[in-house]
Parts: structure tokens; sequence; C-alpha cells
């Protein structure tokens, strides 16, 4: 079991009154699993997705992440589990905006203290996948949305991460960039065994999962 | 470590214009603040410098020159004037005078001579108790042999050229703040009589610039100045401590004003920094929060900016200490000239001292206007901050 949620529970407090963004989920997922979440805008997926990255605190429940309770860890074993075990991708840009296309690909190397050379070596490999190793200078806003968004998924790979978070990382694409968006994390679900949560709009994407999930109003439903 | 500064140089690259706006309040701070500490610093040497070195209690001029006869005590204004040498053997006369030095300074045409900005000055080798003690100790001064400022690199047997003749060096003053001492080459009156006849200058024999007195012990200054100036109601006597004390009191309030002025401009540059820094934490948390999400850590967030605020005072604070030191050497002569007091630039290893001085406290300054923004963005939650940016 590479995930393991259980009751999680994320209520935002507005004032008098509370918004159960997630409402009791429980939710295993296995290594090189792909999982696809569907559900109308402001059913919680987001919100779920920064729960088991770690990005947020739940109000209830646990995340384990190979078997370790992450809101256990203190910051510095949260930030190194996120950065070696998880891949994001953000529902907008993902990049950061002063740094070059090469340079944000080099950063969860960086952080992790990775050999340079060997991630270099990813990086341009990666690129390459997403067809972007000519764009290797340039910075996001020299980029087209859907060309931000195939940097994003290439970086979201570049530690080998077991899990990827990837939150509708199709939206408003054009056809070319939505393709080898999915190309990707299905090529690396396939082939390093790399876990997907995917939260997406789109029922035909959902289909190409293993495994289908709908969110309703913070609530977390199994689809056939 | 490194990482901190690539992505903070990157950052600083990338928006130019926060950069050069907060270099530019942390470098207006250091100039002021630079320029007021070189000002206070050199002042107060100069005129301790002045006091030690002239040996002399009472300074006698025209009456007429009275205006600017402090400027001349420190030498920063020019001379326009001459009395006759024989007030000095009068002015020996008089209760309570030990010695009196007549002392005559030329600024000569520039082509006269093979150095720059010299000044001559003639003394009575009978009679002077400030240049002579100098002269006594290098084994005296010969035919044609003249002596040197400390401001010249001339060394005892090197050879200048006056009106064409040539002077052999027979020694050299230590500095002295007086910049008629310092850039002075100092001779016998008689030589220099010799010298301006041939060159034409409005010196003629018998005349002298100043009359230089030394008091006997326990003798009042200000009662010798008075008997001076009852008997020769046509010659000021000045006090040097008086005199000094003037001065000191416009300097007082110069200085005063510039410190405050720089005080309040570091409290408008700090404010500012840590303004700027909290809108642009605002501006830049979803940066913070993908930079947490892809692994940085709270510490990590918390360096990378301290880093950027670093760079930036280090490179402000230089920026401010270079345009300072650029400014006061083209205005020293300005402010000298209007206040009557001399200001040399303090040399390099001193104002070096005084960059890295005024430097670190740029660092620590703007160190301590950002450790608050610094500390909230590292605090941010990094969902919330990757929302917030949407
Ligand atoms: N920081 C927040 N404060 C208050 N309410 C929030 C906050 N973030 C999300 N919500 C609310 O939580 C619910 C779920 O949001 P979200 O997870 O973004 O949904 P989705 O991604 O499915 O569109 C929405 O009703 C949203 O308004
Ligand atoms: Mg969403």
């Amino acid at each position: 079991m590479l995930v393991s949620v259980n009751n999680l529970t994320k209520i935002y407090r507005l004032g008098d009154y509370e918004v159960y963004a997630v409402r009791n989920v429980f939710l295993n997922i296995d290594r090189g699993e792909f999982v696809a979440v569907t559900g109308h805008s402001g059913s919680g997926k987001s919100t779920l997705l920064s729960l088991i990255g770690g990005l947020s605190k739940p109000t209830v429940g646990r995340v384990k992440i190979d078997g370790v309770d992450i809101w256990e860890l203190g910051d510095e074993e949260l930030s190194a589990l996120r950065n070696r075990k998880i891949g994001f991708m953000f529902q907008f840009s993902s990049l950061l905006p002063t740094l070059s296309v090469r340079q944000n690909m080099l950063l969860p190397a960086s952080l992790a203290g990775a050999d340079e050379r060997e991630a270099e070596a990813r990086a341009r490999e990666l690129l390459e996948q997403v067809g972007m190793e000519h764009r290797m200078h340039a910075y996001p806003w020299q980029l087209s949305g859907g060309e931000q968004r195939r940097v994003a998924v290439a970086r979201a790979f570049m530690n080998h991460p077991e899990l990827i978070l990837a939150d509708e990382p199709t939206g408003d694409l054009d056809e070319d960039s939505e393709a080898l968006v999915m190309r990707m994390l299905r090529r690396m679900n396939r082939e390093e065994g790399t876990a997907v949560l995917l939260v997406t709009h789109s029922r035909e994407l959902a289909e190409q999962a293993e495994r289908r999930l709908v969110m309703r109003r913070g609530r977390l439903l199994e689809v056939g | 470590m490194r990482m901190h500064i690539t992505l903070a140089l990157q950052n600083l690259r990338m928006r130019k214009f926060r950069t050069a706006g907060i270099a530019c309040a942390i470098a207006i701070a250091s100039a002021t603040l630079f320029i007021s500490l070189v000002l206070t610093l050199s002042m107060s040497t100069s005129l301790r410098l002045s006091m030690a070195q002239l040996g002399a209690d009472v300074m006698v001029v025209p009456a007429s020159a009275e205006s600017s006869a402090e400027g001349v005590l420190l030498g920063a204004k020019p001379v326009r004037w001459h009395l006759s040498y024989t007030y000095a053997e009068e002015l020996e006369k008089i209760e309570g005078v030990e010695a009196a030095s007549p002392l005559a300074f030329v600024e000569p045409p520039r082509e006269c001579c093979s150095l720059r900005g010299v000044v001559l000055v003639g003394f009575d080798p009978a009679r002077d108790f400030i240049v002579m003690p100098w002269i006594h100790r290098a084994g005296g001064l010969g035919r044609m042999q003249v002596f040197a400022g400390s401001e010249y690199a001339l060394t005892p047997g090197s050879q200048v050229e006056l009106y064409g003749y040539r002077f052999r060096i027979a020694g050299r003053m230590e500095p002295t703040g007086i910049p008629y001492f310092d850039r002075g080459i100092f001779m016998p009156l008689s030589t220099l009589y010799l010298l301006t006849q041939r060159g034409g200058g409005d010196l003629r024999e018998g005349q002298v610039s100043v009359i230089m007195l030394r008091l006997s012990p326990g003798a009042d200054a200000e009662r010798v100045a008075e008997a001076i100036e009852f008997n020769f109601p046509e010659l000021k006597a000045v006090v040097a401590q008086r005199a000094l004390a003037n001065v000191r009191n416009q300097m007082h309030l110069l200085l005063g004003s510039l410190l405050v002025l720089s005080g309040v401009i570091w409290g408008t540059a700090i404010l500012l920094i840590s303004v700027i820094l909290s809108m642009s934490v605002r501006e830049r948390m979803r940066e913070f929060g993908i930079l947490r999400a892809l692994g940085a850590t709270r510490r990590f967030i918390f360096g990378y900016l301290m880093a950027e605020v670093c760079i930036l005072a280090t490179l402000g604070g230089a920026l401010g200490v270079g345009a300072g030191y650029l400014l006061l050497s083209q205005v020293s002569g300005y402010i000298s000239a209007s206040l009557g007091i001399p200001y040399p630039m303090p040399d390099r290893l001193y104002a070096g001292l005084l960059s890295v001085g005024v430097i670190d406290l740029a660092l620590l300054l703007s160190t301590l206007a950002s450790i608050l923004p610094a500390y909230r963005s590292s605090r941010l939650e990094p969902y919330h901050a990757i929302r917030a940016g949407e």
C-alpha cells in the first residue's frame, strides 16, 4: 500500500459557518496504480490532493505514505518526503516565474542534493518526452499555457517519485498538449511504476484510469 | 547555501525594478551615513592635528583680514593680504610673547613649478619655531635646499624645480592636517623673495602673510591678543583656541544635522524595505508554496529570502559608499572653502574600514527589517500559499 487515507476531513471556518471541503474520506492507493477523480467544481478535489501531499493539514484523520503518518513528521522530514516521493502538478501554473525551464527542472534535484550531471541528463530526457527540450532556456512567461503544463509534468517526475498528484493537468489545454501530458503520465506509470492520482473534468480522460472515483460535496465515492 | 544564493540572484535579476528600488534606498542611506562619518572623523583629526602641530598660540594678521583669519589658521583659504615683517620685532616686545615667527605663503602660478598645487612657505630661520624643529632634526638646511611638506613623495636628496631653479630636498615634514603646511615647500624668506621677484608675484621684500606667536608658559592668550590689538589697531590677533572653538561649533552643527538626517533616512529605508518585502511576499506567495511542494523546508524559504536581502544590502551598501566617496571627493573643496576648515579625504585603509563598517551596518539593519516578513513567508501553509496566488 502506497497511500492510505483514513477518515480524512478538512473544515474551513468562514466566520460563523464551516465549510466541509473534505468529509470522512477513506482511500487506499497501491504502488503503480492509476486513479482518476472527477467531480464538480468546489467538491473538494484540490483540497483532497493538498491533504495527501502534505501541503495542508487535515482537521481530522490520517494520511499514511509508505506506512508513515505524514502529519507526525517534522518539517524537515515532511519536506524531504514531498521532495523524494511525491510529484505535484497544480491546477494553474506550477512553474517558478523567475527560473528558466532548465532551472525549474533542476530545482527538485538540487533540493534533494542530487548529482548535477545526472539531474541534467534526467531533465533533458523528461523534456524530450513532452517535446520541450528545445525550450530549455526559455522563461515561463515566454511559453504558452500548454507548454508550461508540459514542463510541469516533466518536472513532477524529476526525482523518480512514487506518487504523482495531478490537479486538472489538462484543464483548458489544446489537444496536442493534453495528449502529451496524458501520454507522459501513462508512460511513467507503466515504465517507472509511478502511482498517479489524477483529478480531471474530462470523463474521457478518467476512463483511461484503472480506477475511477467521484467527489461530491467533500465525500469520495467509488465508481463502478 | 549555494542554492539560496542562486535562487536569490535569479529572483533579483528577474525583478529588476524592485531590486533597483531597494538597493537605491539602501545606497542612499549608506551614502549619507558614510559621508557623515568621513566628515566627522576627518574633521576632528584635522583639528587635532592642527592644534598639536601648529605650536602657535596666537596668529597675527592685518585687521582687514579678519573674516577669513580662522580659515588661514587652518589653511583652507588663500591668503590675500600682506603685513610688514617688522611687526615680528615689535610683537616680541609685548609681555607674554615668547617668540614670533613671520611666515609668508605664496601660491605660485602653475607653470612655475614641477609640483602641482604647491604652496611656497617662507620663514625666518632665526625666529621660526614651527618649521625649524623639523629642519633641525633633518640636519639643517643648506644652500639651494628646501624642506618639503608631507604630501609630496619627495625623498631627501631629490630635486624640485621652482621658477626655473633647481632645489634639493633636505627633508620632509610629518602630516599636520593644515593644507598650507602639507602642500608646502619651505624655504628661508630671503630665498622666497628672490623667487617671487623673478616670477612677478605680488609679495614684495619685507612682507609676510602672518606672524605666529608662541606665548611664554602661563601667559593668557586672550590678554595678549587684547594688548596686541590695543597697541596695533591695524592688526588682528587670532587666538588659536578660540578660533578652533568657533570652527568646531559650526562643525558640530553641520555634523549633528547630517547624523540626524542619516538616521531619518535609515528609518525610512528600513520601513521601505519592510513594506516592499511584505508586499512582495504577498505577490510571491504562490512561488513559496510551489517551492515548499517541491521539497523546500521552512528554513530554506527563510534562508532564501535572507540571502536575497543580504545581497541587496551588500550591493546597496557598496553602491552607497562608492557614491558617497565620489561625492565627497567632488565637493570637499567647496565645503572646505565655505566653512573655512580643511578636511583631507581619509586615507585608503581608513576609508576601507569605514566602508566595511557602513556595509555591515546596512546588512544588519536590512536583515532586521526583513526578519519578520521572511519568517512569515516561511510559515505559510503551502496549499494556502499556492491558492493565494490564483
Ligand atoms: N482556503 C479556503 N477557505 C475557505 N474555503 C475554502 C478554502 N479552500 C477551499 N475552500 C472551499 O472548499 C471547497 C472545496 O474546494 P476545492 O478543493 O478547491 O474544490 P475543487 O478542487 O473540487 O474545485 C469549496 O467549497 C471551496 O470554496
Ligand atoms: Mg480544484
